[in-house]
């Protein structure tokens, strides 16, 4: 689905990225991790064709990202900054609306199919009940909602999404979690996702990658991934591992720092 | 009631006080013309009716003085409207306006560059003011620009900011024209306020087709337009080459404001106002947007040329002191709203 192959990015003479080769295969869900600062985002940015690369290059679907226009691009990739919607003065439903934008010519507005995968995306989120309301009257988490289902509005193949979870309160991560495993595995979409908490790339993502200082450390299944060695250095703190009890993949567990002997 | 129908209600409400306010504009007058004359004499010039029962004068008062006068208000007050919604979409900026970010000064100077040096007046024609007023709209608007994107992109305060050095460092070349050539005092005052006292039917066959063809071509964009206020990167993401929309709109809004200012001089905040409340009524949508607010920017101006010719009748008040009279308290609330959601 998504290839990048010796992938770099240079900012101002210093290498952000380097050397990154990553393959996505369709269907699968891959987590990119990493401390503040490893490339993460500007990993994404580069995936997405927001960004050229200054060495390697990025293939969707075997062709080069940046021979794609812009419209068939958002038709295969749909993508999810970090940036949350704003209090912009739309309903939920014109929100969702947009979505189908890279589906409209400029002389067309919407067609009846334009409003039939919207019906059944605001119905799939559980937005339906809300899709009248202003953007600004509902919370963090709903807005986030609202977000997603503007990324499933646009029938995306492979979805992109740049710590979707940052803002959001336990319950509100789970759900929106729980919606993406749901839409992987019932339409086969493929999804690269950045999160910042590992226990829970490990229960979501079946493959993940480590990225430290604009490098790849390690990248493969959880359990090869969160080990002891690789998160002490990427992140440089010694974590506790231990077995998750029912979905038997890794999770970490964090101890302050011990004081120093004297 | 819910989307389109209430829309189309507003769309339909709003252009009959169009009509009205219209009407009203016409017999407003030193010589009062009852509403119903003026329509007489519009259907005998269209070939409609007979014409029983006008009175010739009362014929070339509405269809020499007052009519063209009218109508050019109702075009300035469209296009102003129109030009700050997309300034306001594409820069994403809640205060922005032709007036406001320097644009319609930098048109002003260009324009009275034009008239008094009379440059261009060979090669050009007739054309020469608006292309003039263009050139100083655009080159403001680059100014604005340039010294508002910062690391971050367009910060809402500093692009005012900018909006207001620009805007002064324009109106000191103009009173810089103005101490070298004092006979043209009248002229340039004028350019400063604005004002519709010189309107003929010439002017309204200058000014339509801007709104004719600069019109459709955001309406045409306005998907584009509701997919920026997701953010540059959203929007990019879902396909609009952010790039060339911003350039094409923001170019299509000058040209428009600069064929305004070029009839009307500087009218401040129709393009601030207008855009606030038709989005607070019927929602941010462009289109729907953008005609509507072409629709409210018209009725507004009808509004206030009304006012500046009677409130101290027979002299004229300048449109664009009232118009800041309405402005300037509006911008002052909208100021304070966009502070108390920022928190700052």
């Amino acid at each position: 689905m998504l290839q990048a192959a010796r992938l770099g990015k240079k900012a101002g003479g210093r290498w952000l990225l380097q050397e990154i080769d990553l393959c996505v295969e369709k269907g699968e869900m891959v987590g990119v991790l990493g401390a503040n600062g490893s490339g993460k985002s500007t990993l994404i940015r580069c995936l997405t064709g927001e960004w050229k690369a200054d060495s390697g290059e990025v293939r969707l679907k075997g062709e080069r990202i940046d021979t794609y226009s812009p419209k068939e691009r958002a038709r295969i990739v749909a993508v999810l900054a970090q940036e949350p919607l704003g209090e912009i003065e739309f309903t939920v439903e014109e929100v969702v609306k947009m979505g189908r934008y890279p589906y409209q010519s400029r002389w067309s507005w919407a067609s009846g199919r334009d409003f039939d995968v919207c019906d059944s995306v605001l119905r799939q989120t559980g937005l339906w009940p809300m899709k009248q309301r202003q953007l600004a009257e509902l919370s963090g988490g709903e807005r986030q909602r609202v977000a997603i289902a503007r990324t499933m509005a646009q029938e995306p193949e492979l979805l992109v999404l740049d710590e979707p979870t940052t803002f959001l309160d336990i319950r509100h991560q789970l759900a929106i979690l729980d919606l993406l495993k749901k839409w992987q595995s019932e339409c086969g979409l493929t999804i690269l996702i950045v999160l910042h908490d590992l226990n829970l790339a490990a229960q979501y993502c079946d493959r993940l990658v480590l990225l430290k200082e604009g490098r790849m450390v390690t990248s493969g299944v959880p359990k090869a991934v969160i080990t002891r060695e690789r998160i002490e250095e990427a992140y440089g703190v010694t974590p506790l591992l231990m077995t998750h009890p029912t979905l038997h993949v890794p999770q970490v567990f964090l101890q302050p720092a011990k004081e120093e002997k004297k | 009631m819910k989307g389109r129908p209430k829309k189309l209600i507003w769309g339909g409400g709003l252009f009959l006080c169009l009509l009205f306010t219209f009407s009203l504009s016409v017999s407003l007058g030193s010589t009062h013309i009852d509403m119903m004359t003026v329509w007489k004499v519009i259907g005998e010039k269209w070939g409609v009716g007979n014409g029983s029962g006008i009175n010739a004068t009362d014929a070339v008062i509405i269809w020499q003085l007052r009519l063209p006068r009218v109508l050019l208000v109702a075009l300035v007050g469209a296009i102003l409207a129109i030009a700050g919604v997309v300034y306001q979409g594409i820069l994403q900026n809640p205060l922005a306006d032709p007036y406001i970010l320097g644009v319609s000064s930098g048109a002003s100077v260009g324009a009275v560059l034009a008239i008094v040096t009379s440059w261009g007046a060979a090669l050009l024609g007739g054309w020469s003011l608006p292309a003039f007023a263009f050139a100083g709209a655009c080159l403001a608007l680059a100014l604005v620009l340039m010294l508002a994107r910062g690391r971050s992109g367009l910060n809402v305060i500093s692009l005012i900011l900018s909006g207001v050095v620009v805007q002064s460092f324009f109106a000191a070349l103009l009173t810089f024209a103005l101490s070298f050539k004092p006979e043209e005092m009248q002229r340039i005052q004028f350019w400063l306020m604005g004002g519709f006292s010189l309107g003929d039917w010439n002017q309204v066959g200058a000014v339509f087709p801007f709104l004719l063809i600069g019109f459709p071509a955001c309406w045409l964009m306005s998907a584009d337009l509701n997919l920026m206020a997701l953010g540059e990167r959203a929007a990019a993401h879902l396909g609009v080459n952010v790039a060339k929309t911003r350039v094409c709109l923001l170019l299509i809004a000058s040209m428009m404001t600069s064929a305004a200012v070029a009839v009307s001089g500087m009218i401040g905040f129709v393009g601030l106002v207008i855009p606030h409340i038709m989005r607070m009524l019927t929602g941010a949508d462009h289109r729907s947007l953008l005609p509507l607010s072409a629709l409210a920017g018209a009725i507004l101006l009808l509004l206030a040329d009304c006012l500046a010719r009677t409130l101290i009748a027979p002299a004229e008040l300048p449109i664009g002191v009232i118009t800041s009279f309405v402005g300037v308290p509006f911008f002052a609330l909208i100021l304070k709203r966009h502070q108390r959601k920022k928190g700052e």
